[in-house]
């Protein structure tokens, strides 16, 4: 059956194909038809969501029209905006799906992320600021598991750790730690960022680094040497369409024991299947860092790494501890 | 009082967030607009720091600085600087298409000021363009070779947004060749993707589809939001063109001679930097323009 749209007749009838549905084939802009051209489907009441997206849409493929266009864009944008400000870029791949702006003001349950002009996937350089961050904090929690002044509890000393970069209060580190011999991989990547690889048992200086985050990530009062530039998508050198999303799905079953006090987690509930849109694996990004125009000591080496380090491990956007938004590296880079 | 002046072409390459301050709305942090038309601006004080900044970070001569810029603050009193930084005014607002992928929107009333803008700057070169006087509502002007035309029953149409449009072939050839002497280096597809829209419409889109983003901050110790950590901020998209003019008079104090020299500081510099940042949100990437100064 044809979806209904609450639109007016007459762009209706130059927007629907002759299935009566609204797809790619009659809006060039993704963005513009998830925004506008929502579609209802009759399921106990008019209904529309990620499942009536779903059943008009079906596969959604990047048509080759808008791989040119957003092509001309990318490459002013790399090839002349990134070089000529001096940025570290370089190309990462998702290793899992991944879903950036699920939780976005939307008419459907979910949402995902897309350049408003060009309607292709991309990641927020606020995104990749925060788990870089965040990271860099786990890591810091790690490296203080009983050190003095700090909780036994992992979670809180991650809280305690952030308060300080927040306050831009070095001082209120360990001025030297001991690598832990039981050091995992991640945390030895970390270290690794800062000139200190797979030396276990040694001391680190550790406040050097702390302040060296502090830097690169700013405070209440002063801003950061580091800009995080959000991630664009990497079109296809033959310009041919892209095929890059893919359908995914929730399926909540105790949703009265989320929603209301009183009920308990049964499992007399009907699940509730949500469908969103997801970025798929193996997709590749292109990632960027420069100085920032207050920048005094040059840090985009260790940003990088610190960057990356989280992308691989820490991953980026919606239910990351599912193990969504993980990237892995790409050789290609530019210096 | 004046005697030189300089134009300078602004191309958003990323967002730019320009703020105004916090505002009691559904938006936390809104862009700065001109108040009379609703038309989002960036400052002319905002776009002279910014200018003032990356000359004072490329570590020119203090001299050159006070004679452009004025003195530092603490003698602020003793000579003003020789330049007046115009507000940035909206010339090309993007706008999603249906077909096309996105168009340059603007209206008489952007174009008729950008004329008027340029014979005050002595550009009467780039001024010498004629306007189509009056545009309806429901209509969208296109120049001849338009991607955004969607053809039905003999009648070529334009959707932007959600809006439908009727569109009317035009030759803009001449208000193409005067956008392109401001327009940066690398945008070769303006009189593809230009539709010339009434008043009222090129005022809704820029009030109502500018991007609005949701931003969070966590709590790490709970992996959830902090408290007060959601608002909304308010950008103007990447591919947006806006025009300011730099009146130059003659410098007051420091090592510049005449304001024939302030403007070729200003051009060389503006020239060999090509970008600039502006507004807020440095950090996360936000507020990168491409510059053209002519």
């Amino acid at each position: 059956m044809a979806p209904l749209y609450f639109l007016s007749r007459d762009l209706l009838s130059v927007l629907r194909d002759r299935d009566g549905k609204i797809t790619l084939r009659t809006v060039d802009n993704l963005s513009l038809l998830l925004n506008k051209f929502a579609p209802f489907l009759e399921e106990n009441g008019l209904k529309t969501g990620g499942k009536a997206l779903k059943r008009v849409l079906k596969k959604i493929v990047i048509p080759k029209y808008l791989v040119r266009t957003y092509r001309d864009f990318y490459k002013r944008y790399k090839d002349e905006f990134l070089e000529s400000i001096d940025a570290k870029w370089g190309i990462l791949a998702t290793k899992s799906r991944l879903v950036v702006g699920l939780g976005d003001e939307s008419i459907y349950e979910t949402s995902i992320r897309l350049l408003r002009n060009y309607g292709v996937p991309y990641i927020p350089g606020s995104a990749i600021k925060g788990v870089t961050r965040a990271w860099s904090i786990e890591m810091l929690a790690e490296l203080l598991e009983g050190a003095d002044g700090f909780s036994k509890d992992f979670f809180e000393r991650a809280g305690e750790v952030q308060e300080l970069l927040s306050k831009g209060d070095a001082d209120g580190f360990p001025g030297k730690v001991k690598v832990p011999s039981h050091a995992s991989g991640e945390l030895n990547e970390f270290l690794c960022a800062f000139g200190v690889c797979n030396d276990s048992e040694s001391d680190v200086n550790l406040r050097g680094i702390v302040r060296d985050i502090i830097d690169i990530f700013g405070t209440q009062d002063k801003e950061g040497s580091i800009v995080f530039f959000d991630a664009l998508l990497v079109p296809r050198e033959d310009e041919g369409p892209m095929d890059v999303f893919e359908w995914d799905i929730m399926n909540p079953h105790y949703g009265p024991y989320y929603q209301q006090d009183n009920k308990p987690p049964g499992d007399w509930y009907n699940p509730v299947p949500v469908i969103f849109l997801t970025v798929k694996s193996g997709v590749q990004f292109l990632f960027a860092v420069a100085q920032s125009s207050t920048a005094e000591k040059n840090l985009t080496e260790v940003a990088w790494e610190l960057m990356v380090g989280a992308l691989k491990h820490h991953g980026v956007g919606a239910k990351t501890s599912l193990g969504y938004g993980r990237f892995e590296e790409k050789s290609k880079q530019n210096q | 009082m004046y005697k030189e002046a300089l134009v300078l072409g602004l191309y958003s390459i990323t967002p730019v967030h320009a703020g105004s301050g916090a505002e009691l709305s559904v938006i936390d942090l809104p862009i700065q607009r001109e108040r009379h038309t609703g038309f989002p601006t960036i400052w002319g004080q905002s776009l002279k720091g910014v200018l003032r900044n990356a000359f004072e970070k490329e570590d020119k001569d203090k001299g050159v600085i006070y004679s452009i810029f004025g003195p530092d603050t603490e003698r602020a009193s003793e000579h003003a600087g020789a330049i007046s930084v115009g507000d940035a005014r909206i010339l090309l607002f993007p706008v999603r298409s249906a077909r096309g992928v996105f168009a340059y929107v603007t209206c008489p009333m952007v174009l008729e000021r950008f004329k008027r803008d340029m014979e005050f700057a002595g550009r009467s070169d780039i001024a010498s363009f004629n306007i189509p006087e009056v545009v309806k509502d429901g209509k969208a002007l296109v120049h001849k070779d338009s991607i955004l035309t969607i053809n039905r029953n003999n009648k070529a149409l334009v959707v932007l947004e959600d809006l439908l449009l009727t569109a009317e072939e035009n030759d803009f050839s001449q208000i193409i060749d005067a956008i392109k002497k401001i327009v940066p280096d690398g945008v070769d597809d303006l009189g593809k993707r230009l539709v010339i829209v009434s008043n009222n419409v090129f005022s809704a889109f820029v009030k109502f589809s500018t991007e609005i983003v949701a931003r969070i901050a966590i709590d790490q110790s709970r992996g959830t939001v902090k408290e007060g950590g959601l608002w909304y901020e308010e950008f103007l998209p990447a591919d947006t063109l806006l025009y300011s003019i730099i009146a130059i008079s003659e410098p007051k104090g420091g090592s510049l001679k005449d304001a024939g020299m302030v403007k070729r500081e200003l051009q060389s510099f503006l020239d060999s930097k090509k970008y600039l940042q502006v507004g807020g949100d440095e950090t996360v990437g936000k507020g990168f323009v491409k510059v053209k100064v002519l």
